[in-house]
């Protein structure tokens, strides 16, 4: 074949896809510029925008892999609410389950999820998940899609995040692949998928006065499972104003479905209303 | 009732020769050891001719026929059970109460079933053809009661006793048989034959009392269900769904469009069937029948009743994906496809309502149904799980994960205590340092990684379940621990320090 026949198919080939895409009810990603602001509120507009879409989630090391999951979750709960309704799935490979355990029911419905519209799932492999995620998008019964799953990149590559892609805009839910392992082979901010966001999560470094509990300080309680550190790696609505290297701190309200900044939010409670020892006259008394 | 017995009389031989390749031996016998000895147990053709016989000694028959046309393999009772079982399930095809009859037989209730086949000879030729072209031996009898129709199978040649015979018929055909067909034990034969009592005849001819006072009550119910004067059900191996449709073809089907696209028409055969009994299948069973005998079986469960006919075939189509992707070995093709809805529950037909859109969350609900059944379908019903709330304290006991297709759970009562997003299947053991033995942790090393706690809370005390077993467990006292990462874990110390245990132990139950 001639070499203007291969660019005319290629040329077909892609009025093919923007016919597809067409149909699939959806706009140009960069229809909606996007009003820089300031602040995390920036942020959560961010987090919310792309309501039938695919991100990803992934931790910044290994052992961060149970706070992406809860992010993810948290997302899948701002999809929700911002849907009005729906019901929420979660995929779980058995490998994931053995590392890092099942979701929990108590500790989700203390988080405000409704278990009533709550489906888990275990797959055995990850090409099951793919294909589970995939179908679940599908389905218009879906607001949130999560997947938690060894995924390398070579079963998870641009066709198959494409297919999940198109597949979430179909059914009209959000779905978020939370990978458990940082990628091995490249560097997060250089993978290759069509998601529209990828960010990078660590768990939220404890409060800068903690420091290992003495015998005689009072517990200091531990911050809530819903905060971590966050790092942009790619967004496809645009970055806006927001740096993408900074690591920022930030918190999910789930009363209000809303991430915020998270700002220091307790403080050691110090005895001020009465004396930490006793006078040391009254004691000799 | 029409009973229909097949008697496979050289079973043991005909499932080995059956698999074996070559030119089939002159003489092929079985032996077994009984008490030390090496005995024939069943004979062939050849072999019979050759004069051997079940029960000979291996060193006699050896030296009746030459070794070399002479082939012994060990009897397999297990394996025999086994194939009979098998053909129960081929016999399937012809009526959907079939059952083994060990060790030798089959038995069918073919009542309203013979005219699909042409007719009660037809059927029987059909049988035994079939079987034929298995490699089996078989004859086959049809009679008003299974008793009448195994002691014809076995003992007579006459095959068929119709349907319009009177009692005095009935009881002519049952007076020839010899008393063998009673199948009573061996002292009983003996007494009989010593009786001088040959044929059913001389019993039927005789009173009834001094029978049952010489060879007991046992003898006469015998002799009644052989001259079907009493009902004598069979058991049959599966149980006999109440919604059956099913398709034959005269060549097999292999490809899998051509079986999905069955699958969709015996739904929409199937479908009308439950509307009508107001009630909609919650599984459903596909049951393809191969042309060289083997049966395969898909099953799908659905998580409310359904009975439309796209959903089911979707459902099906769905398995059958999953089991082709192991492999759905087609063979030379399935000649018979069946599709039953082996458990149903009742289903109101929905009022339509005239120009008011439905109302919302219940296509929500009908999408999800849809989804949870697929998924189902796919992976196991097993692994579709939804979260119910138990009245359990301890946590593990607490959320119970149930299969999604047994319903939507009921909302979960608030929770006072902090709970983990994550939980452990198992609660993984650590190492902990603690600043007292019954005090908070302050490092602890899980998976070989050491962690500094920087802030706790806690301890919750969980006591045992006192009500329940006495070895329910120690004491736990859970705390929620943050590490100098900010990784929030959720331990717990098991045994109360002096109390219960001299050495509490630790475990991560949770994370989140």
């Amino acid at each position: 074949m001639s070499q203007s026949g291969v660019s005319e198919r290629i040329c077909l080939l892609r009025r093919r896809i923007a016919l597809i895409e067409a149909r699939e009810g959806q706009v140009a990603p960069f229809a909606t510029p996007f009003a820089p602001a300031f602040g995390v509120d920036r942020l959560d507009a961010l987090l919310g925008a792309g309501r039938a879409g695919l991100s990803e989630i992934l931790p910044s090391r290994a052992p961060d892999a149970p706070a992406a999951a809860a992010f993810a979750v948290a997302m899948a709960l701002r999809a929700r609410a911002a849907r009005g309704g729906g019901a929420l799935v979660v995929i779980v490979e058995d490998i994931a389950a053995q590392e890092f355990g099942l979701p929990y029911g108590r500790g989700l419905a203390a988080a405000g999820l409704d278990l009533s519209r709550f489906v888990l799932i275990r797959t055995r492999r990850p090409r099951e998940t793919l294909w589970t995620m995939e179908e679940a998008l599908k389905s218009p019964a879906c607001a949130a899609v999560v997947a938690e799953s060894f995924l390398t990149s070579r079963l998870y590559d641009l066709s198959a995040s494409r297919r999940l892609l198109l597949a979430a805009r179909r059914g009209g839910a959000l779905g978020l692949v939370a990978p458990l392992a940082p990628p091995k082979d490249t560097a997060p901010a250089r993978l290759s998928s069509a998601a529209e966001l990828r960010v990078e999560i660590a768990a939220a470094a404890p409060e800068a006065g903690a420091r290992p509990p003495a015998a005689r300080s009072p517990p200091l309680s531990p911050a809530a499972p819903f905060r971590w550190r966050l790092r942009l790696l790619k967004a496809r609505a645009g970055w806006g104003e927001i740096d993408p290297a900074q690591w920022r701190e930030i918190a999910f309200d789930p009363e209000q479905t809303v991430f915020r900044h998270a700002f220091p939010e307790r403080l050691p409670s110090e005895a001020s209303n009465r004396p930490a020892a006793a006078d040391p006259q009254r004691r000799r008394a | 009732m029409r009973f229909l017995s097949v008697y496979l009389q050289r079973l043991p031989t005909d499932r080995l020769l059956r698999t074996r390749s070559g030119v089939a031996p002159e003489a092929f016998a079985l032996y077994a050891r009984v008490k030390g000895a090496e005995r024939l147990t069943a004979v062939d053709v050849g072999a019979q001719k050759r004069g051997l016989l079940p029960g000979m000694a291996v060193a006699d028959a050896r030296a009746r026929c030459p070794a070399l046309a002479l082939a012994l393999a060990e009897a397999n009772p297990k394996a025999d059970a086994a194939t009979l079982d098998a053909l129960a399930d081929w016999s399937r095809r012809f009526t959907p109460l079939a059952a083994s009859d060990q060790p030798d037989g089959l038995l069918l209730d073919v009542t309203g079933a013979a005219h699909l086949f042409g007719g009660e000879t037809a059927l029987l030729d059909d049988i035994e053809a079939r079987l034929a072209a298995l490699g089996f031996c078989a004859r086959a009898a049809l009679a008003p009661g299974p008793a009448l129709a195994r002691a014809l199978a076995r003992f007579s040649s006459v095959r068929l006793v119709a349907e319009a015979a009177g009692q005095g018929e009935i009881d002519a055909r049952a007076a020839s048989l010899p008393v063998e067909a009673l199948g009573v034990d061996a002292v009983d034969m003996a007494g009989l034959r010593r009786a001088g009592l040959r044929r059913i005849g001389d019993l039927l001819s005789r009173p009834r009392a001094p029978l049952a006072a010489r060879f007991g009550q046992a003898a006469l119910t015998r002799l009644d269900a052989l001259t079907c004067r009493i009902r004598d059900p069979i058991s049959p191996r599966f149980e006999a769904p109440a919604f059956i449709a099913e398709r034959r073809f005269p060549d097999g089907l292999t490809q899998r469009a051509d079986i999905e696209a069955t699958l969709a028409r015996l739904a929409a055969d199937l479908c009308p069937m439950l509307e009508r009994a107001g009630v909609g299948a919650r599984r459903l069973e596909a049951v393809f029948y191969r042309v060289d005998g083997a049966v395969k079986r898909i099953e799908a469960g659905t998580s409310r009743p359904l009975r439309e006919p796209a959903r089911l075939a979707a459902l099906l189509c769905e398995r059958l994906a999953a089991v082709a992707e192991e492999g759905l070995d087609t063979g030379y093709g399935f000649d018979v496809l069946r599709l039953c809805a082996t458990a149903t529950e009742a289903a109101a037909v929905p009022q339509t309502r005239l120009l008011a859109p439905p109302p919302r969350g219940a296509a929500d609900d009908a999408d999800l149904g849809d989804l949870i059944d697929r998924l189902g379908a796919r992976l196991g019903l097993r692994r579709v799980l939804r979260l119910h709330a138990e009245a359990a304290h301890l946590p593990e006991f607490a959320v119970a994960a149930v299969p999604a297709a047994h319903g939507a759970p009921a909302p979960f009562p608030a929770q006072s205590a902090p709970r983990p997003l994550r939980l452990f299947e198992r609660p993984e053991p650590v190492e902990t340092i603690a600043l007292f033995p019954d005090g908070p942790p302050v490092r602890f090393r899980w998976r070989r990684v050491l962690h500094e706690v920087v802030s706790y809370e806690g301890p919750e005390r969980l006591a045992p379940p006192w009500w329940g077993a006495a070895q329910s467990g120690p004491t736990r006292d859970y705390f929620q621990a943050q590490d100098s990462d900010g990784r929030l874990f959720w331990l717990f110390r098991e045994g109360l320090y002096g109390r219960e245990t001299g050495a509490p132990r630790w475990f991560v139950h949770g994370l989140s």
